[in-house]
Parts: C-alpha cells; structure tokens; sequence
C-alpha cells in the first residue's frame, strides 16, 4: 500500500480513481449535509459520537488527499471519506501519490495538497533533515503508537508489513527468509519488487543469517552479495498488484509482498498463504500535511476522525492494516488480531524496522536498490 | 514577385499571398509550440541547469547504468531491426504475391496488430511469456519440457515482442516499393531465361532496397526510444536507455540527469536519422507510401 516510490501506472491508476472521485465527490455534495461542529452522527458508527465536537467551524468543501487509489481506496472512501463529507461538508479529493512533488509541496505557501499517504521514517528523515511537514492543530487527537518525538506530526496511519508469501501448492510450508533463497528445498521462481524497495535488504540480511537485533545500521554490500545469489530466481513485480497476478497464476512459488495483499489474495479464494514469521514490521505510517495545507481546518478534521479507534478499527478489519492507537486493538476479535500485522502476537515474529536507521539510511537504499535492480 | 508575372488562374496561390488562409497555419503551429518546442526548451533547461551546456552531454556517460543501457540498446536495437528486415519483407512477398484473398486476411492481421493498443500487445506478451503463462502451457502440453522456457523479462523473450510490434513499420515501405515494380521487368527477366531464385535475386530485391532500408531506419529510431515492451518484459537487469531515464526521472528524483540523457538520447536518434536520410533519402521513400 504504502511506499515513498511509485510507477507509473500506478500514478496513472490514481489519476483515474482521482477522476472518478471528483465525479462520486460531487454527487455526494449535492445531497450531503453541510452541517459541522456538533452536528448529530449522521453516517452511524462511522463517526462515533463526539466526534465533531472540538473541531472548529469548517468552511472548506474538500481536502485533497495524495494516496494510492484501487481497491485500497475504495474502501477508504466508502469507510471514512464518505462519512466525513457528510458531517464536515468537505469532500475528499484523491490526487496522484508522488513523493517528489510532496517535498516540494511542504514549505510551498501554497501546497496543493492537504494530506499525503505516508511512511513513518519519511517523516522522521524529514524531520531529522530540518524539513518537519506540518504540525497537527491542538484538538486533534493523537495516535499513542507513533512515537512521542513524531506524535505532532503523525495521524491517522497504519502498521503493515511486508511478508512471505507462498503456494499452498508447494510440498512443504516455507518458513523463513532462509527458505525463500533456498531453491533446492522450495523450486520455482520467486516475486520480488522493482519498484518498491522497502524490506528487500532487511530480507536479504535475516536469510544470510544476521539476528534482528543487528540488522540496524543495514550492511547493504552484504545483502546485496545475498541478493545476487538469487537473481536468477526472481521475477520482478511492478505493482503490488501484479504481485498478486504472478501468485494468482502460479507464476512464481513465493513472494515478498504485504501482508495484506496476501490476505486479499486468501480471502479470494486463491490457493496461497502468508507468515508473519521474520516479516519486515513498518510500525506506523501517516497521513502527513504541508506546512500550510490549503484546507488546513478540514484537513485536520479528517485526520482527527482517522484517528478514533473506530474509525482504525474498521481500517483493520477491511485492509488487514495495524492500528495506531491501541484503544483500537481492544476493538478487534482475536480471528481479525491474526491478520493484522501490529497484533502482538505478529510483532514477537516479526522483525519491526528501526525507524530512525531507516530515515538516516533512506537515501543511500533507494540508490543501493535501484542500481542493483537495473544491473 | 512570381505571382505578378505569371497568370493568377495558372498558378495555384500560395498561402503566404494574403488570403488570409495562411491563419490556417496558426492552430498546428501553437499545438506544435505547446506540445513540443515548450517542452523540448524545458528538458533542454532542466539539463544544463544542474550540468551546464557541456556537462549534459558528458554526464551521463560517466553514469554507469546509463553506459550499459546505452550499449544493450544499440547491439538490441540493431538486433531487432535484422529480425524485423528479414521478416518484413518476406511477409512483404507474401503479400505481393498471395491471392486476392489471402492477402486480405495477411493485412488484416498486420493491421490488428496495429490498432491494437500497444499496452494491450505488451500485456498479450506478459500473459504468453510469464512463468506457467500461455507459452509454458503449451509446451507442457506438448510434452517438450515441464519446466517452462524461462523467457519471461529475459532478452530472448523480449526480441520476439519488439519485432511483432514494429512489423508493420518495415511491412508498409517495402509493400509500396514492392507495388511500384514495373510487371515488364519481370516478364523481361523470365523471358531472358531467369528463374526465380535469380529473378528475385536480380529483379525484385534489388527494387525493395529503398523502400525496406527507409523501413529499417524507422524500425532502428523507434527502437532506440522504446519505452512500454521492453520495462513490462525485459528483466530489470536488461535496462533500454528509455527505462533507465524513467527510472532516473519518476524513482530518483534526479530531474537534471534525465533530462541529460533524454538530450542524448535525441540527439543520437536525430543524428543516425539525418545520416540515413542524407544516403537512403528516406524522408522521400515515406512520401510514397
């Protein structure tokens, strides 16, 4: 879902959903309520009771938001955005994710966008380089599992997790990065991205046999000497979604991919499954403003909603994503805790990122990445 | 001027006579302002502006990805371009000379192709290529080997979809040259006692070399910039010059170094075009088509 690096198709994707948004959006304007603070909870459980009270009057008609568009996004519309334009007035606008035009959009006085989809060690790398994104308002709530230096910065995210994913077809069960570079014992090709770097050196150390606890700072001529041990193998994957086409047609054996695309893929009735086991943990991302969003009232409104339990507890059970706030957890039964990749039980088995390692080693992985994807 | 010295009716007017018709001039001129000189200004601008004039020329030859894509794309190109001339004009033949109804269905199917959108094509070719795809299943079936051919993002499986897409460009040409054989030429060379190896030898191919090299060129220039087929079907490992300026550009950020290869790029292509042009006449064979 997340990811600071996108293709092209991808953008093309979100263009398109952004279009169809703008046609739903308007629609949605002519019968919505325009009503905001203290207005009753029209959309049910979508905006729990209470919700509007602190927010400010809001005059704004949209907030635009750069994020990944498909299926993912449908879904937040149909979750959050829509309930929020009823009782906020302001419509959300899907704009096309590009990490390059956010970073110029943050100190701009007249920013395009309100919000970002965004990872969490973005943030902190920009806030480490002296260039923090905006600041929540005061009456926003606060999500109590980002960490407190990031916490004013950081709403409405989500834990995910990139796994290994595998044919049920397979004769064994794999079970570790190991397993994933041993053709011998599991044959066929292997899914991997090209365009997404995120995890692919973590993966590469923990099967070359380095302990979690030293993966940080990460040894990127190691793995990658791990990496080319296995090129043969790999097929590459553009999208996520094309990860999901090679796993759908046998294509490959196993694959590096997020956890919940993988249970999308279940969940279809598709003859694959997934470990949490050494799975690479992204703790928290954000939706994340410039420093002067053009629709800063609304903007912060729909980052309030975004963070309320209820509102992260049904991002968890339709997206299998991790809560931010724990209270959201609580919310959970232990059948959906299973899926979702911040439960408990999930982090013991996985291997969570270091997120200040990964915004200080940021630059030089998605160089690292990319030559060696293109060699 | 000429006009006042020869007699109006004779003389088709020209556009630049004041009849206003000249303004017919401004709407492709503006669409080509907009759509190509801006742009080309601003690539321009974006590469000297982080290398300078010379730098943007020099710079990416000092980058090592782009050295190698820029090798793999010349020896591809020139591969495919081989493969595309020898197909092309015996499909070409073909043509010429199939009946009337054969050579219906070979234009129908080199037109399909054509019209079809070449996302589609490409992705046609993922879904043949790809492990356990249409390719593997088929051979399996067949019984040759379980293993699949492992064609998927490798340079053997690539070279096969570029050829089909760039076809009709060599197909086209050498048709129109293969039409403007005089028919007594080849009566002359039968009734001279030739056969047909040697009529074709001496007859035919030697009439088709304009119209197939003024094919090739264009197969060659296209190839050089192609971007789709070879970033959804060749590996990573086997970047072309135009994938690796899409990387540079939308993954790295690096605005000035792609628009210093995208100059390069150009310039090459335009510079191998005029060349072909100065001794092919190539411009002149496409007039006919």
């Amino acid at each position: 879902m997340t990811g600071p690096h996108l293709t092209r198709r991808r953008v093309l994707a979100g263009m398109a959903t952004a279009a169809g948004a703008v046609l739903a959006g308007s629609a949605l304007a002519a019968c919505g309520g325009s009503s905001s603070s203290g207005a009753p909870d029209a959309a049910g459980s979508a905006v729990p009771t209470g919700t509007t009270a602190k927010w400010p009057k809001l005059t704004a008609r949209e907030v635009v938001l750069a994020g990944f568009g498909g299926e993912t996004y449908q879904i937040r519309h149909q979750e959050t955005f829509d309930p929020f334009a009823t009782v906020s007035g302001a419509r959300v606008i899907d704009a096309p994710w590009d990490y390059g035009k956010f970073i110029n959009m943050i100190p701009s006085p007249t920013p395009e966008w309100d919000l970002i989809d965004f990872d969490g060690y973005s943030v902190a790398g920009l806030i480490l380089a002296g260039k923090a994104t905006g600041k929540l308002a005061d009456w926003v709530r606060r999500c109590d599992l980002v960490p407190t230096e990031y916490r004013d910065y950081c709403a409405g995210g989500y834990a995910w997790s990139n796994v290994l994913g595998y044919s049920a077809k397979l004769g064994a069960t794999p079970s570790s990065w190991a397993d994933f570079f041993d053709t011998a014992k599991f044959p066929g090709k292997r899914a991997f991205p090209k365009s997404l770097y995120m995890g692919t050196v973590e993966v590469a150390l923990l099967a070359d046999g380095v302990t979690k606890d030293k993966i940080y700072p990460l040894d990127f001529d190691q793995a990658f000497a791990k990496l080319n041990t296995l090129r043969n193998d790999l097929v590459f994957y553009d999208t996520y979604a094309q990860g999901q086409q090679y796993m759908a047609q046998g294509s490959t054996a196993m694959i590096l991919t997020s956890s919940s695309r993988m249970q999308q893929l279940k969940d279809d009735g598709q003859p694959v499954d997934y470990t949490f086991q050494d799975g690479i943990l992204y703790p928290w991302s954000s939706f994340t403003m410039p420093r002067n969003p053009p629709h800063a009232d609304a903007a912060n409104a729909l980052l309030d909603l975004m963070s309320t339990p209820e509102q992260q507890a049904a991002i968890a059970k339709k997206l299998h994503l991790g809560p931010t706030v724990s209270a959201a957890l609580a919310l959970l039964s232990p059948a959906e805790l299973a899926m979702i990749p911040s439960a408990p039980a999930n982090v013991a088995k996985q291997l969570t990122i270091d997120v200040a390692s990964c915004a200080a080693q940021d630059e030089e992985y998605v160089r690292r990445f990319t030559s060696w994807v293109g060699t | 001027m000429t006009a006042t010295l020869s007699p109006p009716v004779a003389r088709p007017r020209s556009v630049w006579d004041g009849s206003g018709a000249r303004w017919l001039f401004l709407p492709p001129a503006v669409l080509l302002v907009i759509g190509l000189v801006g742009p080309l200004v601003a690539v321009v601008l974006a590469g000297s502006a982080d290398h300078g004039l010379i730098g943007m020329f020099t710079q990416p030859f000092s980058n090592d990805l782009f050295l190698r894509a820029a090798w793999r794309t010349l020896w591809l190109s020139t591969l495919v371009t081989v493969c595309t001339w020898v197909l092309g004009v015996i499909y070409a033949l073909a043509l010429g000379l199939a009946p009337a109804w054969l050579r219906r269905v070979l234009f129908g199917v080199l037109f399909l192709t054509f019209w079809v959108s070449l996302l589609v094509r490409t992705y046609g070719w993922v879904l043949t290529l790809q492990p356990a795809g249409a390719l593997d299943r088929l051979v399996e079936a067949l019984g040759l080997t379980d293993n699949g051919l492992g064609l998927y993002q490798t340079t053997a499986g690539l070279v096969p979809a570029m050829v089909h897409i760039m076809l009709p460009y060599l197909v086209l040409p050498v048709y129109a040259a293969l039409r403007g054989i005089d028919p007594a030429h080849l009566r002359a060379a039968r009734g001279l006692g030739a056969g047909e190896m040697l009529t074709l030898r001496k007859v035919v191919l030697p009439a088709l070399r304009g119209g197939s090299l003024a094919g090739a060129v264009i197969v060659f220039v296209m190839s050089l910039g192609f971007y789709v087929t070879p970033a959804f079907l060749g590996g990573p490992g086997s970047q072309l010059v135009a994938t690796v300026i899409g990387t540079e550009f939308g993954r790295l950020q690096n605005l000035g170094g792609a628009a210093a290869m995208g100059v390069v790029l150009l310039v090459v292509t335009l510079g191998l075009y005029l060349l072909a042009d100065r001794f092919g006449k190539i411009s002149e064979r496409w007039e006919r088509i």
